[in-house]
C-alpha cells in the first residue's frame, strides 16, 4: 500500500513539474555562467555561439534571417519582393524570411531570443531595444539614410532605424448612414457626441469596436484619438515627467478622456457585442453596416483604397480640448548584436531604405505608411488616404507615450496592462482606481526593468 | 547481478531525459525566482522578494480566485458526470462503444482547435446567437464572452465538455475492475442498486476515482490554452488564471525572476494538494 502511495506521489511531482519546468531553461550555461561572469550581452553572447556552430554547420556564411510580420495589408508579396530584389543585387548573401505567427510579436521575437534563434534583421524593434545588447549599433552612413528627428538613442547609441512613419487615430464612417440621417463630418467634440446621439435615436449603433479576440482595439483607438492628443496638448513632455516621477497617469485629463469614453459606452453608443470580436471582426461588422463608425488608423484607409471601397469616409476625430493634434508613430528596425553577418545587414537595410525606393514604396503603399528617409519617398494614394491626411494638415503630430521609443519608453508590459484596463472600463470598471492602478503598474515595470 | 545492470540500463534512457527536460529546468525555475531577470541580460540577486511580491499582487490574486473558480466546478462536475456517463456506458454492447467514442472524441481533438471553434460558435455574431436569432429568440442572445459572468461560464462548459470523456474513461477502468460477484453477492443480501452503489462500487473505485481527481486537479490549476485562445483573460483581468499570468509576467513585462517565483508556489499548491488527497483516498481504499 505504501509502495503504491509512492507511486502516485512521484508521478504527481512528475506531472506538476511539468508546468514549473517551462519557466526553467535547458540553456543553464548560458543563462546562469554568463550572468555571472559578463554583463549586459551575456545571453545574447551564448545566442551568437549557437548561431556559430549553426552558421558553420550550414557552411553558409552569407544568409541573414529576417524577422517580419504579415497582415492584410503588409502581404507575404511585399516582403518577398524586398528579398528577391536585394539577392538579385547582392547574389552572394541570402535572405530567409521568419514570420512572426500569433498577435503577441513581442512576445514571438523573445521566444526566439531565448531559443538563440533570434532573427538578423527584426521588424518592430523598437520593443526589444529598450534592454541591453539585442541590437548593433547603426552605422552613420545608415543613419544618414534617415530624416534626423526620426532616429532615436537608447543610452547615447543609435540601435535601430526608423522604418516608416504611421498616423492614427482618425474616424471612418459609413457614408449611406451619414447620408440617411443627414450628418455632417463633425469638426468639434460637441458635434461628434450630437452626431453618436443622433445614430443612436434612429436606431442605429453609432460606433464600432474590437474586444477579447485583440485587446488593444477595444480602448486604444480611442485613447490615442483623445487621451495621448490631450495629455500631450497639455503636458509636452509627459513621458519624461514620468519616467522621472514628476508626472502621474492619474491626472485629471486622464480621468476626463477616460469617463467621457465610459459614458459614450453607457450611453449604447458602442456596439453591444464589441468585446467578444476581434479587430477583423470588427472591421468586417463595420463595412457590413452594423455600427456607422470606426475609430481605426491609417491602415484601414490604405486597405478601403485598396479595395477600391468608395463607400467609406474618414475624419479626425474632434479633440475632447479641441487642440489640433495627430498622433503618428514611428516604427523601427533592429540589426541582432549576434548577426555574424553585420556588413550584410546593413547592406540589406541600405538597399531597401537608400538604394532603391520602388522596394520602400511598395512597402509604405500597402499599408498606407509614410517615409522615414531624408529624401522622402512618396506614392499615388487613394481617395480616402488622399482624405485621412488632408484632415490633419497643419495639425501638430505627437508620438504615441506608450510606444515612444529611446530613453524615456514606456516599461515592457504596460501597453497590454492598459489595453486591459481599457476593456475593464468598457466594461464598467471605476475610471479612477483604474488610472490610479497604471501609475502602481507602471512603477512595478520600471523597476523589473 | 548482471540483471541490475541491465536494469540501470532500460531506466537510463529515460532518467536521463527527465533529468535533462524536467528535473533541471525545474531547479533552474528555483534558482530564477531568487533572482530580478529579464531573460535576457545580467541576474541580480534578490533571496526571497520574488516571493513576497507574489502575496501582494493584486493581479495575481484576481487569477488565483478565477482558476479556483474553474477548478472547483470542473472538478465537480467532471468527475460527478464522468462517473454517471461510465456506469451508463459499462456495458459491453454496440451502442455504448458508439458511445464511449463519441465521448472521447473532445479529449482526442487539439484544444487549440476546439478553443477556435467555441469562439466562433460563442462570439457575438457567432453561430449560437445567429440560431437563437433565426429561431425567434433574439431575446436570448448574449455577449457570451464579452461579459465577466458569461465569459467564465462559458470557459468552465468548454473545460468540462473537452475533458468529461477522459474522466469517464478513467472511471469506466476503474468500474471494469469490480468483480461481478460482489453485485451478485448484494443481491443475494437484499441490497437495491443505491446499496450496490454505496457498499460495491465505490468502495471499489477508489483508486481509479484518486486518480480522476488528482488530474482534473492538476489539469485545471494549470489551464492556460482555453483562456488564452477564447478570451486572452479577458474582458480586463475576468478570465485570467494563474498560468496565464505567469505567461504574461514572464514573456510581455519581461519579469522571469517574477514568474518563475508565481510558478513555484503554484507547484507547491498543486504538490500539497496533490499529497493530501492522495493520503487521505489511499485511506480509503478496500480490496475486493
Amino acid at each position: 500500500m505504501k509502495k503504491r502511495k509512492l507511486t502516485a506521489l512521484a508521478l504527481t511531482v512528475c506531472m506538476v513539474g511539468g508546468m514549473v519546468a517551462g519557466c526553467g531553461s535547458t540553456d543553464a550555461k548560458g543563462t546562469t555562467d554568463t550572468a555571472a561572469d559578463t554583463k549586459d550581452t551575456a545571453a545574447t553572447e551564448t545566442a551568437a555561439e549557437d548561431k556559430d556552430t549553426t552558421d558553420k554547420a550550414s557552411g553558409d556564411a552569407a544568409t541573414l534571417t529576417f524577422g517580419v510580420f504579415e497582415t492584410d495589408n503588409i502581404t507575404a508579396e511585399i516582403w518577398q519582393n524586398m528579398i528577391d530584389g536585394f539577392e538579385k543585387e547582392n547574389p552572394d548573401i541570402k535572405v530567409e524570411k521568419v514570420l512572426a505567427t500569433g498577435d503577441d510579436r513581442q512576445a514571438f521575437w523573445k521566444t526566439m531570443l531565448s531559443s538563440g534563434s533570434f532573427p538578423d534583421i527584426v521588424v518592430e524593434a523598437q520593443k526589444l531595444a529598450t534592454m541591453d545588447g539585442i541590437f548593433a549599433e547603426v552605422p552613420q552612413d545608415i543613419q544618414d539614410l534617415f530624416d534626423p528627428a526620426t532616429l532615436c538613442q537608447y543610452d547615447g547609441k543609435c540601435i535601430t532605424v526608423p522604418s516608416f512613419r504611421q498616423y492614427k487615430m482618425q474616424c471612418y464612417y459609413n457614408k449611406e448612414i451619414f447620408k440617411e440621417l443627414n450628418l455632417e463630418e463633425p469638426t468639434t467634440w460637441d458635434e461628434f457626441q450630437n452626431v453618436c446621439k443622433t445614430i443612436k435615436d434612429a436606431g442605429k449603433t453609432p460606433l464600432m469596436c474590437g474586444g477579447t479576440g485583440d485587446i488593444w482595439a477595444t480602448g486604444e483607438p480611442f485613447w490615442i484619438a483623445e487621451g495621448d492628443t490631450s495629455l500631450l496638448s497639455k503636458y509636452p513632455d509627459f513621458n519624461k515627467d514620468l519616467s522621472e516621477g514628476n508626472q502621474k497617469w492619474n491626472n485629471e485629463t486622464t480621468v476626463d478622456v477616460l469617463t467621457k469614453w465610459q459614458d459614450m459606452v453607457n450611453a449604447g453608443y458602442y456596439y453591444e457585442g464589441a468585446m467578444s470580436l476581434s479587430y477583423s471582426q470588427a472591421a468586417e461588422e463595420f463595412k457590413k453596416g452594423t455600427a456607422a463608425m470606426m475609430i481605426d488608423g491609417s491602415w484601414q484607409a490604405a486597405g478601403l483604397d485598396g479595395e477600391k471601397n468608395e463607400d467609406f469616409g474618414v475624419f479626425a476625430v474632434p479633440t475632447i480640448d479641441g487642440s489640433k493634434t495627430t498622433v503618428a508613430d514611428c516604427s523601427y528596425w533592429g540589426v541582432s548584436e549576434t548577426c555574424k553577418n553585420k556588413d550584410a545587414a546593413f547592406k540589406f537595410i541600405k538597399y531597401v531604405y537608400g538604394d532603391n525606393t520602388d522596394v520602400y514604396k511598395a512597402y509604405l503603399q500597402s499599408d498606407g505608411l509614410y517615409s522615414t528617409t531624408k529624401e522622402p519617398v512618396t506614392y499615388e494614394q487613394g481617395p480616402v488616404t488622399t482624405k485621412f491626411i488632408d484632415n490633419i494638415k497643419d495639425w501638430d503630430t505627437v508620438q504615441e507615450i506608450i510606444v515612444l521609443p529611446g530613453e524615456y519608453a514606456a516599461p515592457s508590459g504596460m501597453q497590454s496592462f492598459m489595453d486591459k484596463s481599457f476593456q475593464n472600463i468598457f466594461n464598467g470598471g471605476d475610471v479612477q482606481s483604474e488610472v490610479e492602478s497604471w501609475d502602481t503598474e507602471y512603477q512595478r515595470l520600471k523597476d523589473a526593468e | 547481478m548482471k540483471k541490475k545492470k541491465m536494469s540501470f540500463g532500460f531506466a537510463a534512457p529515460a532518467f536521463v531525459i527527465y533529468t535533462v527536460l524536467l528535473v533541471i529546468p525545474i531547479l533552474m525555475a528555483f534558482y530564477f525566482s531568487l533572482n530580478k531577470w529579464n531573460g535576457f541580460n545580467e541576474m541580480t540577486f534578490i533571496g526571497l522578494n520574488n516571493y513576497l511580491n507574489v502575496f501582494k499582487d493584486s493581479r495575481l490574486g484576481n487569477a488565483v480566485g478565477n482558476t479556483a473558480v474553474i477548478s472547483i466546478v470542473v472538478v465537480l462536475v467532471v468527475n460527478v458526470l464522468g462517473l454517471g456517463l461510465a456506469m451508463l456506458v459499462n456495458k459491453a454492447s454496440a451502442k455504448s462503444n458508439i458511445f464511449r467514442t463519441v465521448f472521447f472524441i473532445p479529449f482526442v481533438l487539439s484544444t487549440v482547435a476546439i478553443s477556435f471553434v467555441w469562439k466562433s460558435i460563442l462570439s457575438y455574431n457567432g453561430v449560437l446567437n445567429s440560431m437563437l436569432t433565426a429561431l425567434g429568440q433574439s431575446g436570448l442572445v448574449g455577449n457570451w464572452l464579452g461579459k465577466q459572468g458569461p465569459a467564465i461560464v462559458c470557459i468552465i462548459l468548454v473545460e468540462i465538455w473537452r475533458t468529461l470523456g477522459y474522466h469517464m474513461m478513467l472511471y469506466l477502468a476503474a468500474l471494469q475492475t469490480v468483480p461481478q460477484e460482489l453485485y451478485e453477492a448484494c443481491t443475494v443480501d437484499g441490497g437495491n442498486r443505491w446499496d450496490k452503489f454505496r457498499n460495491v462500487t465505490l468502495p471499489l473505485i477508489i483508486p481509479g476515482m484518486s486518480v480522476s481527481i488528482l488530474m482534473s486537479i492538476i489539469n485545471e490549476l494549470r489551464m492556460y490554452d482555453v483562456v488564452k485562445i477564447m478570451t486572452d483573460g479577458g474582458p480586463g483581468y475576468d478570465t485570467e488564471t494563474v498560468v496565464y499570468n505567469i505567461v504574461s509576467q514572464g514573456f510581455s513585462n519581461n519579469m522571469v525572476g517574477y514568474s518563475s517565483a508565481i510558478s513555484v508556489v503554484l507547484f507547491l499548491v498543486i504538490g500539497a494538494i496533490s499529497i493530501f488527497i492522495v493520503t487521505k483516498m489511499s485511506g480509503k481504499e478496500v480490496e475486493a
